[in-house]
């Protein structure tokens, strides 16, 4: 989980920190479907790509455990 | 005319959808009361018997996070710094899995293991050390009670918003106002504030107490859908409005951020009758139009022009008297480039619907720039965003980083949340639910960003309040759909936002007082009846005690949740992460790091105090508080722990098993 957070820290903020603050002055601006090319390259891909590893993480990763019930005594 | 009579009719539709809303909790209330005869009282009206399903879990935990912060505050930030908002809020393309994946399946087995309720207790049974305990009691009290008084205060603003148009709603005002003024402390607020704060907190603290755990849940759930729902309206009709997002994006390329000075305001003609300018409204400076730009200028501050009279003065008393020329009135400028077709048209139609004899204005004095990006086309849709007092932008690359690490660790480290994911019934539960709070928060913050970036091309020239443009927004987009009763719906949702983080938060505290203080120090074999009277007492207590602190409440609302959330987390997060995977941790290092961890929270934004003379963080070498305050608890709790005696061997055994 670590090492996720690690690699999205590295794309967004190595890519923006290149390209994002590089972005204004130039025209006309970049545009890919709509959003600013820096967002979509910087934040809506790794969005993406982080939610596909998270699903594939709790769908096939993650080892379903039996909970332990409850010492009831302790409770009130 | 038309534009005050819609107003009118979107502030009733609101009052009518609120209303509904409201019974809505009542009886979900209702049900979660009646659930709760026959189960141990302290488990359910904590924790809801720690048998939360798939959709229960995930909504609140979903719900609990978006407070206030995301539909008021994030608005309002996205509106006036623009697309660098996405870099700020990069982070959160991890948070389900880093804040839920992290520690929640863990945390759920030792807190079943030991029995606990709360977070601290957790700790304790842990480490078999009450001091523990305590210590962790008294941070989560003295934190948290900061975040749900910012809270509070927000939950009453949007309420006063919401009900600004309703001709009932001012006439009370007007009889509080009348009835509170020769009282001390209460008397200095102003009536509109005070009924929608009673109002609020006491629907909140009522339905809380009532319901206990699973009412919040429950409620939680509403208005998660709620939330969800009102955004996803909201970012179709603001598409359709602007012809697509490319083209939005086009304009806002061409902006320049605003400028802001002070004008006299004149008549052509005098007239009759008084006339009021309101806060916002619109000025064309004929005549100034250059070839590429045309130039308007908006009021910031409300103004007034008496009968008979010609020239506008400000038109609040308190106003007055602190300025020293009261007819320069506060203004912005803006200049929009003639290609801007959507953003112009959206000026030209404001401007007609103002129904005011024409004026003139003069500019008084120097127009004063941006501190960044004043000048600089393309300043919305880059890093580090235009900033009005900042010469370093909005968001210098190394706060990018700090913002980075902040989400999903703050995250994480809150103990309300600690609190849900000690309740989910089992894993399958838990990996359904990162994917729902996935796919939630991608719903959320993704559409939101483009909402209100937008926004800037159809409401231009709300950097005079820009904390009103979510409710703006939803009025505007939902009239111009011809659908003005959805507004109700939408300005519903911040307001869902607030009251399902105050709920779990106040039962948060109140669990902490009556598990860990009382039940804990002072009367350990309390029967069931006691408890229970206690619980609701304590639940009424705390959220009468946030009213009254709140009456007068300070004007720094965002540094405030910062501060309480940050401090939260930086007290909590480390501790907890170790104290559920590393065996050797002690009870010593266990407080130490607790303490370290808040207090230099609490030692920065002290600094921060004496430094800038208001209340603020101080971010030492361009680095936030929270990154120092994690760097040093760990650090602390390293070292102390070498130094301190090792933990009962039993107490790892019982959590770690055999090896460990």
């Amino acid at each position: 989980m670590l090492i996720v957070w690690g690699a999205a820290f590295a794309w967004v903020i190595g890519y923006c920190s290149t390209n994002a603050y590089s972005a204004a002055g130039k025209e006309p601006i970049k545009l890919v479907l709509g959003f600013p090319a820096w967002v979509f390259y910087g934040w809506v891909i790794p969005l993406m790509i982080a939610n596909a590893i998270t699903l594939w993480f709790c769908l096939f990763f993650m080892q379903d455990e039996p909970m332990e019930e409850l010492p009831e005594e302790d409770n009130v | 005319m038309y534009s005050s009579l819609l107003a009118a009719s979107a502030g009733n539709t609101a009052l009518i959808a609120f209303t509904i809303y409201i019974v809505f909790v009542f009886i979900l209330a209702g049900l979660a009361n009646r659930k709760q005869e026959g189960r141990s009282f302290m488990n359910e009206y904590f924790l809801g018997s720690r048998n939360l399903g798939l959709w229960a879990f995930a909504f609140t935990y979903a719900a609990t996070s978006a407070s206030g912060g995301s539909f008021m505050g994030f608005p309002s930030l996205i509106y006036s710094h623009g697309w660098v908002l996405a870099l700020w809020i990069g982070g959160y393309v991890v948070v389900p899995l880093v804040a839920i994946g992290l520690i929640a399946k863990r945390l759920n087995q030792v807190a079943r293991k030991s029995g606990s309720i709360t977070v601290p207790e957790m700790m304790r049974k842990r480490l078999g050390s009450t001091t523990v305990g305590n210590v962790g009691t008294t941070l989560l009290i003295f934190f948290q009670f900061f975040f749900l008084l910012a809270q509070f205060k927000a939950g009453a603003m949007i309420m006063t918003t919401l009900l600004d148009d309703v001709a009932v709603f001012q006439q009370a005002v007007n009889i509080v106002d009348h009835w509170t003024d020769p009282i001390p402390w209460i008397g200095q607020a102003d009536g509109d504030y005070l009924i929608c704060l009673l109002v609020f907190s006491v629907s909140v603290v009522a339905y809380t107490a009532w319901g206990g755990f699973r009412a919040v849940v429950w409620t939680d759930v509403m208005q998660g859908v709620i939330m969800g729902l009102g955004v996803m309206i909201m970012l179709v009709l603001a598409l359709i409005q602007l012809g697509g997002l490319g083209k939005a994006t086009q304009e806002i390329s061409r902006q320049t951020p605003p400028l802001k000075g002070k004008a006299t305001l004149h008549l052509e003609q005098k007239t009759k009758h008084e006339i009021l300018l309101k806060k916002g409204t619109w000025i064309e400076l004929t005549g100034a139009h250059t070839p590429t730009h045309k130039i308007y200028l908006r009021t910031s501050e409300r103004a007034i022009i008496d009968a008979k009279k010609t020239t506008a003065n400000l038109a609040e008393k308190k106003k007055v008297k602190e300025s020293k020329s009261p007819t320069h009135i506060p203004i912005i400028q803006l200049r929009t480039p003639v290609e801007n077709s959507v953003e112009l048209a959206s000026i030209k139609r404001e401007l007609s619907e103002q129904e005011l004899p024409k004026l003139k204005a003069t500019l008084q004095g120097n127009l004063t720039p941006y501190a960044f990006g004043a000048t600089k086309k393309g300043a919305y849709v880059s890093a580090p965003g235009p900033h009005s007092s900042k010469a370093t932008g909005f968001l210098p690359l190394l706060l990018a980083v700090c913002f980075f690490t902040f989400w999903p660790f703050a995250g994480s480290g809150q103990p309300s949340y600690m609190a849900r994911q000690m309740a989910f019934r089992d894993t399958a539960t838990l990996r359904h639910s990162i994917i729902f709070v996935m796919v939630y928060f991608t719903l959320i913050y993704f559409p939101l960003i483009i909402i209100f970036t937008s926004g800037r091309v159809l409401l231009p020239g709300w950097e005079i309040a820009p904390d009103r443009i979510m409710p703006e927004m939803a009025t505007y987009l939902t009239s111009s759909a011809g659908a003005p009763w959805l507004a109700g719906l939408l300005v519903a949702a911040p307001f869902a936002a607030v009251m399902s983080s105050v709920d779990s938060f106040l039962l948060l505290v109140s669990s902490s007082v009556v598990r860990d203080v009382y039940q804990q120090n002072i009367n350990p074999d309390a029967d069931e009846r006691t408890m229970k009277k206690i619980s609701y007492g304590t639940t009424i207590v705390i959220g009468a005690l946030a009213m009254l602190a709140m009456l007068n409440p300070p004007d720094f609302l965002q540094d405030l949740i910062v501060f309480g959330s940050g401090g939260l987390g930086a007290s909590f997060l480390m501790p907890v992460v170790l104290t559920l995977y590393w065996p050797k941790l002690t009870a010593r290092a266990c407080i130490a790091g607790m303490i370290s961890g808040g207090g230099t929270m609490g030692a920065l934004y002290l600094i921060g105090f004496i430094v800038n003379g208001k209340f603020g963080e101080y971010n030492l070498w361009g680095l936030h508080p929270f990154v120092w305050s994690i760097a040093i608890s760990t650090l602390v709790i390293v070292l102390v722990n070498k130094i301190s005696k090792p933990t009962d061997s039993k107490l790892v055994e019982k959590f770690f098993g055999k090896n460990a």
